[in-house]
């Protein structure tokens, strides 16, 4: 008797407080998690101090140093107009934490609906979306993102819509793909059968069991924009003039890429930084969400 | 792997033998490596006003032995041409160059001498005589007579660019009055007829030869010409492949195939010169000039092609209607700064005349706005701007207009101008400029043929504005010193009056001149009898290898 | 399953039919004129320039236009490229062979290479090798291309000389450009393999497997595997697909005529014939690919077969 009480009120327990202490419990036992989760506090906390960790200006020029190579007072060394690459690089942190969040946002809510009401209902329903997402996919995302912003315009903000709105096939295929697979399973059933409302149905059982896959993929998709976002610079359709974004910093510094490496060197380093941290933390998030992992 | 071994055994033994054949019996080659160095870069840079473009050339040296083995000249060009028909514009040439002929031709120096014609006479104001050559023959056989010439004069008039450049020619008077005889008339006395018989329009083509294509469009990708070299194949996006032709009139091609190919990255360009992939890049980065200048097996070679990058004030939109505005822009720019900067002193020079040094017609000490904020500040206040001004700058998206666009912000800034920055791709930008929905821009003018008072003309007259005067100035004074331009036969008075004329451009303050750039061609070390200059592209025939 | 193949191949037509009108609509509005570009630097008057427009069709209206296209289409007509005059079908017949080389080398290697990785990693969770290999592969990931492909050509073109600089000759020209192209796919199906059997092998049966005593090594394949595949499957064909509209970065640094350097900048020069031709061939291998990818959804797993009707 005693024993069943402690075991009622673990479970009480364990439902009200444990779920998320869980969560965490199991995020921590992760190396990778934890360095990824490390890695992007140092990004945000760049961000957050960019204009105060220098007292170097991050867009004026300065033509007698340029091209410095990295020393005391020029942490990074200075670009091909004299700027301080370290400064820029922190400045650009927030450009690229921005444009990862705000395209992975778009994508993914567009990509959520559209694959869960094609994966759920099925038939016809699902026929006339995949058929659409299917043209939305069938068009290379490099072109569809570089018409769009040759339509909106050059520019930061264009540039996030264009990369949310090419990705969102991606999400929406995933998340049908694991609906599909679960659709069938008994507890779907059962919950059908006692009542539950189509919607009531996706958001409280079939989403949450399809999350893992589309962590995995928003992760890895924040690091593709940052880097997608670079290749529109290369193109010359990302940022105007002198904004420090990597991109831009990386496709002006591989004109002298043999001679002063490092103006290449750091903010591809950076690119890299980011979007390897990004991914970490995903993979530990989605480790620690693992609902099969009951105890 | 053994194979790849005996091959390379025998082709050496090969090499070998053909070296003691040079050495002992074909004696001439040895001999012609001295004769072919002509005009070496220095001896044409002379200091006097009327100073040709720098011709440029690898000078061969005592003792070097023809490498015979090496069959193919290989070019590496920026661009691909969009046909290889000469009536149709392009904006690339090298393989024109090689595969087709005019009547007359610019030498090194910028000085018109026949080629396809034998000579020729100016026999009033308007009517012109060229006798041909009787020994020259197309790639497909056929024989060159005056038939063709007329031939493809008016089928040049048929297209439209080419008929807009030569408007002068009337196209009435074209006679082929006997077999290798041909006349022709211009509509009024016109002082770059012979320029305009330079230009690629005009190059002689063959009658059967477009017939045998089929069509204007298969002609202009299975082109045949009268050049040293026939064109064997195409691969879109890819390289033109052209051979040599043995029948050529003249002394045959030394080298025989050439390969262009097009690489738009200039990164790869220059690394594949380095690593022998190819033997001339046709533009070496800017970026890449002291690496390839200095490089092992790699040189580049430097000269004036009368490109000037300037930024062209439109007038036409307030408030740069008012010349004071315009005078403080000048006197807010700081080009030196801008163009060591983002040029380098290897790469361009800076003159106050809006035609290069070292082309006729430059101008030595004309009357400048020197770089001073203050005297900006005055005169913005004078012209109703005590607090200063915003002015759009339409600005093409790319590394290097970013850091000129970057700097020239800042510098303005200091005389109270705020730059707003306009980034436009290169589809958008021609567009706005042509229809003058813009302020100011940054631009570089490389108009062909190079010559002082035809390029004040095109960029500086009334009747170009929405085309190349991208100032839109009108101004009647300046229209009157250019409408003279254009009758003058004599060339230097002709430069004299485009001096007249950079004068008062600069007094009217509707470009800011920023810098001129010199062409820079890499090339493979081991190259010989190389020659270029802003007046004439190399003539691949004259190329050969040295070993190295 | 015939008739859900025959459905899907004759859904192709309204998927390709959309496809042209959103494509023909984007580049309709895309501020920039052809003629311009085309003309750019030579002393055109604006008669050349309504001539030119004449010429090219770029006169009439929105609906004239599209029509005329799609009746040249039915003709199998993909229209002349704006600047050069050369039948589009014949630009692409050279850009797409590259295109597709590159592509499959490039796949092969990443789903060879990728899905081991992805197994070891899961089989090792929480060990060395499992954070090395993901590690790993997510460095690929991360380096943005055209820095990568510059490196390399570098190092193995400049200071070793093993390999060209350029072009596609040979085995050796098609190492650095499949090499660079792979290495974003290598990540995201070493992840998604990873994950995917991270979760099947916590499943109930695989618990139920192993308490039967079935070997490991048999519980890895013949358990998991199969239906740890679907999410990978689904992710070599978006990653396939993607590497089918053209690395453009990697063929501009090594200067492949590709279809991604054909269409970008056939979008920049505004050559529209060359834009829509390009998408249209991109679209049609991309719809016959995930008609492939489905199919071996259902070979894979038979609950999803099961509703191919």
């Amino acid at each position: 008797m005693k024993e069943n009480n402690m075991q009622k009120q673990e479970a009480l327990t364990y439902k009200h407080r444990g779920q998320g202490a869980e969560i965490w419990r199991r995020f921590r036992k992760s190396k990778t998690a934890m360095l990824g989760l490390f890695m992007l506090l140092v990004l945000v906390f760049l961000a957050i101090f960019a204009d105060v960790l220098t007292p170097y200006d991050a867009t004026k020029s300065d033509a007698a140093n340029r091209m410095l190579q990295p020393s005391a007072e020029h942490l990074f060394g200075t670009d091909e107009l004299g700027r301080d690459i370290f400064t820029r690089i922190a400045m650009g942190t927030r450009i690229s934490l921005t444009v990862g969040l705000v395209s992975v946002t778009i994508s993914a809510v567009g990509g959520i609906i559209l694959g869960s009401i094609a994966g759920y209902y099925g038939g016809k329903v699902d026929t006339i979306i995949m058929r659409f997402v299917d043209i939305w996919m069938a068009i290379p995302s490099l072109l569809l993102n570089i018409t769009i912003v040759a339509v909106l315009g050059v520019g930061l903000e264009n540039v996030m819509i264009a990369i949310g709105i090419s990705n969102i096939p991606g999400y929406c295929r995933t998340i049908r793909a694991s609906i599909m697979s679960i659709k069938g399973s008994e507890y779907i059933e059962a919950a059908k059968a006692s009542g539950a409302s189509d919607a009531r149905i996706i958001l409280s059982h079939i989403i949450p069991n399809s999350l893992a896959p589309l962590i995995v993929q928003a992760t890895l998709r924040m690091g593709a924009s940052i880097l997608i976002c670079a290749s529109m610079s290369f193109m010359g359709l990302g940022v105007v003039p002198p904004t420090p974004e990597w991109g831009a910093m990386l496709s002006t510094g591989r004109s002298f890429l043999r001679d002063h490496p490092h103006l290449c060197t750091f903010p591809g380093g950076a690119i890299m930084y980011t979007v390897l941290a990004m991914n970490l933390l995903g993979d530990g998030i989605r480790d620690a969400l693992d609902p099969k992992l009951k105890n | 792997m053994k194979s790849t071994h005996k091959r390379r055994l025998i082709s050496l033994a090969l090499a070998v033998l053909m070296l003691v054949g040079v050495l002992s019996g074909c004696g001439s080659t040895s001999t012609s490596t001295g004769a072919s160095s002509a005009a070496p870069s220095e001896e044409s840079s002379s200091a006097s006003n009327n100073a040709p473009a720098q011709a440029a050339s690898v000078p061969a040296q005592e003792g070097e032995v023809v490498d015979t083995q090496k069959d193919t000249i290989t070019m590496t060009v920026d661009r691909e041409p969009a046909s290889l028909d000469p009536a149709v514009y392009v904006s690339t040439y090298n393989a024109h160059d090689q595969i087709y002929e005019g009547l007359v031709t610019y030498d090194l120096d910028g000085n018109i001498v026949p080629l396809l014609a034998e000579s020729y006479e100016q026999v009033d104001d308007i009517t012109w005589v060229f006798k041909l050559r009787k020994d020259v023959y197309f790639h497909n056989g056929e024989h060159m007579t005056s038939a063709d010439v007329l031939y493809t004069f008016t089928r040049a008039m048929k297209f439209p660019q080419a008929a807009n450049m030569l408007s002068n020619l009337d196209p009435d008077s074209f006679e082929a009055t006997d077999e290798y005889t041909f006349t022709f008339k211009t509509k009024q006395p016109y002082a770059f007829t012979l320029n305009n018989l330079c230009e690629l329009y005009l190059m002689i083509v063959n009658e059967k030869a477009i017939q045998n294509a089929g069509s204007d469009e298969a002609f202009g990708r299975n082109p045949v010409g009268t050049g040293p070299y026939k064109f064997v194949s195409w691969v879109a996006a890819d390289s033109i492949t052209l051979e040599r032709f043995d029948d050529y009139w003249g002394e045959p091609a030394k080298v025989k195939n050439v390969v262009f190919k097009y690489i738009i990255e200039p990164t790869t360009r220059t690394i594949d010169l380095e690593s022998g992939g190819s033997d001339i890049d046709w533009v070496v980065a800017n970026e890449d000039y002291e690496r390839v200048a200095n490089g092992e097996n790699t040189t580049v070679l430097k000269y004036s092609i009368a490109a000037t990058r300037y930024f062209p004030l439109n007038v036409t939109k307030e408030p740069l209607n008012d010349i004071r505005v315009r005078q403080a822009l000048q006197y807010a720019t700081d080009a030196e700064t801008i163009w060591q900067v983002v040029f380098g002193p290897e790469v361009a020079d800076y003159s106050t005349s809006f035609i290069a040094p070292g082309i006729g017609g430059h101008a030595e000490g004309l009357s400048q706005y020197e770089y001073n904020p203050e005297k900006a500040k005055e005169l913005l206040a004078e012209a109703g701007y005590p607090n200063g001004l915003d002015i759009e700058f339409l600005q093409l998206s790319n590394a290097v207009e970013d850091m000129i666009v970057t700097l020239l912000k800042e510098q303005w800034a200091a005389a109270g101008v705020n730059l707003i920055i306009s980034p436009i791709d290169s589809a958008g930008i021609n567009s706005r400029l042509n229809e003058g929905s813009f302020f100011v821009s940054s631009l570089q003018q490389k108009t062909q043929p190079i010559d002082a008072g035809f390029i004040m003309w095109k960029l500086f007259h009334s009747s170009n504005r929405g085309s190349t005067n991208r100032s839109y100035v009108a101004d009647p004074e300046l229209d009157a010193i250019l409408d003279e331009i254009c009758i003058t036969m004599d060339r230097e008075k002709r430069d004299e009056l485009a001096i007249q004329a950079q004068a008062r451009v600069n007094d009217l303050a509707v470009v800011i001149n920023l810098c001129h750039l010199h062409a820079l061609n890499g090339l493979n070390k081991n190259l010989r009898g190389y020659e270029a200059s802003g007046y004439r592209r190399p003539l691949l025939k004259n190329c050969y290898f040295v070993v190295g | 399953m015939f008739k859900y193949i025959l459905r899907r191949i004759l859904l192709m037509i309204p998927v390709m039919l959309f496809v042209i009108v959103i494509v023909f609509t984007l580049m309709y509005f895309t501020p920039g004129d052809p003629v311009d570009t085309i003309l750019a630097g030579s002393d055109a008057t604006a008669q050349t320039r309504e001539a030119l427009r004449e010429e090219l069709g770029l006169n009439g209206t929105y609906l004239e236009r599209l029509g005329r296209y799609i009746g040249g289409l039915l003709h199998g007509d993909l229209g002349l490229d704006y600047n050069s005059r050369m039948p589009v079908i014949d630009i692409i017949k050279v850009a797409f062979p590259s295109t597709l080389k590159i592509a499959g080398a490039a796949i092969a290697f990443a789903t060879i290479l990728g899905i081991a990785i992805g197994i070891w990693a899961a089989v090792n969770q929480y060990t060395f090798a499992d954070t090395f290999a993901t590690i790993l592969a997510l460095l690929g990931n991360s380096m943005p291309v055209f820095w990568l492909a510059l490196l390399l050509m570098l190092q193995f073109s400049i200071r070793l000389r093993w390999l060209p600089a350029t072009g596609l000759d040979g085995w050796k020209g098609l190492i650095m450009p499949a090499f660079c192209t792979s290495v974003s796919s290598l990540a995201a199906i070493a992840r998604m393999t990873r994950s995917s059997m991270l979760e099947v092998i916590r499943s109930d049966y695989i618990t139920t497997a192993r308490a039967k005593g079935v070997r490991e090594a048999n519980v890895i394949t013949e358990h998991a595997l199969g239906n740890a595949m679907i999410p990978v499957v689904t992710t070599i064909g978006i990653q396939f697909g993607n590497l089918l509209g053209g690395a453009v970065l990697t063929e501009t640094v090594f200067a492949i005529p590709g279809m991604g350097t054909m269409i970008v900048s056939a979008i920049k020069a505004r050559n529209i014939p060359v834009v829509q031709g390009g998408v249209l061939v991109c679209a049609l291998s991309l719809c016959v690919l995930n008609l492939v990818i489905d199919l071996l959804y259902g070979f894979i797993d038979p609950r999803i077969k099961s509703q191919y009707k």
